[in-house]
């Protein structure tokens, strides 16, 4: 066999930037200028997005890291986010503790752009507990209360329990897949270097009744039952309320977006093993259905009963898991028929998973800065009378409240309905494509119970829009001084409204960045043919990627290119 | 009598020979040891002589207490320089076999690859300054100052 080349240096350039800065903060912690901490990661974060950005050379392979456009979607929107996070956190901790909490802000960060870009089970291990242990830390940095200590007690309690699943999945996996490589890796021609493990597992799970197929569900349903707990779904929700009311509002805004977004891409990435967005045949399915729906009506339901907003929000964090599940359960095949005539992300879950995710997380940390921001009494502002009557004291804040709420909300002119549509689209159209047994009804029944569940929230988000903007109280909150944290709440309002009035430049990123799925099931799906010879796939599962999708390994544009396209089935979404 | 030249040979032969003379050597010293405190130690007797830690632990007893928070750093410091020895002794075993890959004809390939002598040293030389950023970072918090 021959070994597969180190990944060029340049190509995690980022990734080191972001690495040496936490380093050099943490060296300067205690050092005698206040601003210099934060500066210095503010400046890394920037220097990173740019040299992501306007670097020429973007694929890169190798080290168990793949750099395509999904790797590129997630360095982008973690680096802007953690600008904004930056900002929101820029003198949260102590004077003396500042080092450390800026540094591990930067190494979960690091962490995050890894899990993007991995391609081995032990890179993707390694890279989510990189992005979850500063996390644990970072709770109870965050303010010097035993409230905060519980919290993050609790939250590493529950994430060493969650790491201790995923690892012994992917032990599984490992065995039934041989290798520990998720995709084949393809040098510049397209000649195949090394062998990934889709095929297998894909095979293993289409053949049921063999001890493979055993051991393939075992190791899936163990990782990905694990990654529940980064994405703050049901069966593994307990700690967030609690996580939330104990950790200070902008660490709130953090666990929000930073473990989320990489727990919803390694889910990705182990759906896309299953081949279950190309045949469907496996146990996956009804574990994300239950799970889904567990998710969003427990949420909701918690939710409507909190007068604590950061409970709320943490409870709401629950709901909007379940919403992305569904995405998740589309796939990025399920629009196929339409992704050529430009439809694009209503016929592709997982892209619309990766916007929804980008506009919950800066929704959600928007209304945790503007919580950050407010003392009563000297007290953090946390409750539903806390916040009364904020519109005749500091309208700003209060402006940027309410469109947070109206964005998780998902009132139409807000990015926030713009995700639920195209979740709850790409459902209904994967619907449409699904096979007759009763999966294809179980999708409508998920959307449906999706759309009732959205307006359910909608009683809740109301409650505090009611507060702010109607109610009264004698002891009214004030706005803390404090730069940053003002320009990085108003970023993460200004962002949404951009993203109100131009939905389509998210979008388009968030369609480029699932080429890479479609590109892999493609091959899964051909494999698991050949493997199993009963079993023969419709005409509509032929893979197709989108037309503008730039494919990182030419063997993959060409296979793309030879396919036809299958028309019809575009009733959904009219346009 | 059997001569005993070729299985002393093949015994110099095989892989196995640092093992044994490793096994010989661990257990002599460990022998060596106990029998040189044994006849040359001073003799104390008392009941904090006979406890299983001299430490001032006591190994029976509720364990919901305090510990000094001590013995917390000192495992994590301990587990900085442990971890590190676990990654040295395999590279340190492969790095010169790398080096003379000419002699080596599993390295070929890997140094063809890109896996140079240079870049498993560079690699390495990534790895020791991340740790001693680290030992960097508990000097000046202050770790080592025991009072």
């Amino acid at each position: 066999m021959i070994p597969t080349p180190p990944i060029p240096f340049c190509a995690v350039l980022p990734e080191l930037i972001l690495l040496a800065a936490g380093c050099a903060v943490l060296l300067l912690g205690h050092s005698a200028r206040r601003n210099v901490g934060p500066g210095v990661t503010l400046v890394s974060l920037a220097a990173a997005l740019a040299l992501v950005i306007f670097s020429p050379e973007r694929a890169a392979a190798g080290n168990g890291l793949l750099y395509g456009p999904l790797a590129q979607f997630v360095r982008i929107s973690g680096l802007e986010l953690g600008i904004l996070l930056t900002l929101v956190n820029w003198s949260q901790a102590r004077v003396g503790e500042r080092g450390e909490f800026l540094a591990l802000l930067l190494f979960s960060l690091c962490g995050l752009l890894l899990v993007g870009a991995a391609n081995n089970l032990l890179i993707l291990f390694l890279a989510l507990e990189l992005v979850s242990i500063p996390t644990y830390i970072l709770v109870v940095l965050s303010r010097g209360s035993p409230r905060a200590l519980e919290a993050g007690t609790k939250y590493f309690f529950l994430g060493a329990l969650s790491a201790a699943l995923i690892a012994y999945g992917f032990s599984f996996l490992y065995g039934v897949g041989g290798t520990a490589q998720l995709a084949s890796s393809y040098n510049a021609d397209g000649v195949l270097l090394s062998v990934g493990m889709v095929d297998k597992i894909t095979s293993a799970l289409a053949s049921p009744h063999t001890l493979r197929f055993g051991l393939a569900t075992l190791g899936i349903v163990l990782a990905i039952g694990g990654l529940l707990f980064k994405i703050a779904a049901v069966p593994l929700h307990f700690y967030v309320a609690d996580v939330y009311q104990g950790a200070a509002s902008p660490v709130a805004g953090l666990l929000g977006f930073v473990p989320k977004l990489a727990g919803f891409v390694a889910i990705c990435k182990l759906v896309m093993l299953t081949g279950h967005w190309d045949s469907g045949e496996n146990a996956v399915f009804w574990l994300l259905w239950f799970v889904a729906v567990f998710s969003m009506c427990v949420g909701n339901l918690l939710a409507l009963r909190q007068s604590n907003i950061k409970r709320l929000l943490g409870y709401s964090g629950i709901a909007h898991a379940g919403y992305m599940l569904v995405g998740v359960l589309a796939g990025p095949l399920a629009g196929k028929a339409v992704a050529t005539e430009g439809v694009g992300i209503f016929g592709n879950g997982v892209a619309a998973v990766l916007y929804y995710m980008v506009i919950y997380g800066l929704a959600n940390l928007g209304a945790f800065a503007v919580l950050a921001l407010l003392r009563v009494r000297d007290e953090p502002c946390e409750t539903l009378r806390d916040v009364a009557g904020l519109v005749r004291r500091t309208p700003g804040l209060a402006l940027l409240l309410v469109l947070a709420m109206f964005t998780l909300m998902g009132l139409p002119p807000t990015p926030g309905f713009w995700g639920k549509l195209s979740l709850f689209g790409s459902a209904l159209t994967g619907a449409g494509l699904a096979s007759s047994d009763g999966r294809d009804t179980a999708m409508i029944a998920l959307v449906i119970i999706g759309v009732l569940n959205s307006a359910l929230a909608a009683a809740y988000y109301l409650r505090v829009i009611a507060a702010v903007l109607l109610h009264e109280n004698e002891h009214p909150a004030r706005a803390v001084p404090g730069e940053a944290q003002q320009i990085g709440a108003l970023l993460c309002g200004f962002l949404l409204l951009i993203f109100a009035l131009f939905p389509n430049m998210l979008m388009q990123h968030a369609t480029v960045a699932t080429s890479d799925f479609i590109g892999r099931v493609g091959t899964a799906h051909q494999s698991a043919l050949s493997a199993a010879p009963g079993w023969s796939a419709p005409p509509e599962l032929a893979g197709n990627a989108h037309p503008t999708a730039p494919s990182l390994h030419s063997a993959d544009a060409d296979r793309h290119t030879t396919e036809s396209a299958v028309p019809g089935r575009s009733e959904y979404p009219p346009h | 009598m059997e001569p005993l030249e070729p299985y002393i040979s093949a015994l110099a032969e095989s892989d196995f020979t640092a093992v044994g003379i490793l096994a010989l050597v661990a257990t002599g010293l460990a022998g060596a040891i106990l029998v040189l405190t044994h006849l040359l130690g001073p003799k104390r007797v008392g009941p904090r002589k006979h406890a299983p830690y001299e430490s001032g632990m006591e190994p029976v007893g509720d364990t919901r207490r305090r510990f000094s928070v001590r013995f917390y750093l000192i495992a994590v410091l301990f587990l900085v320089f442990d971890v590190e020895i676990v990654f040295l002794y395999p590279w340190a075993v492969l790095f010169p076999r790398l080096r003379d890959s000419a002699h080596q004809p599993w390295a070929q390939p890997l140094v063809a690859a890109g896996y140079s002598p240079l870049y498993l040293f560079l690699a390495m030389g990534v790895f020791f300054a991340l740790l001693l950023i680290g030992l960097i970072y508990e000097w000046r918090r202050g770790i080592f100052r025991w009072n």
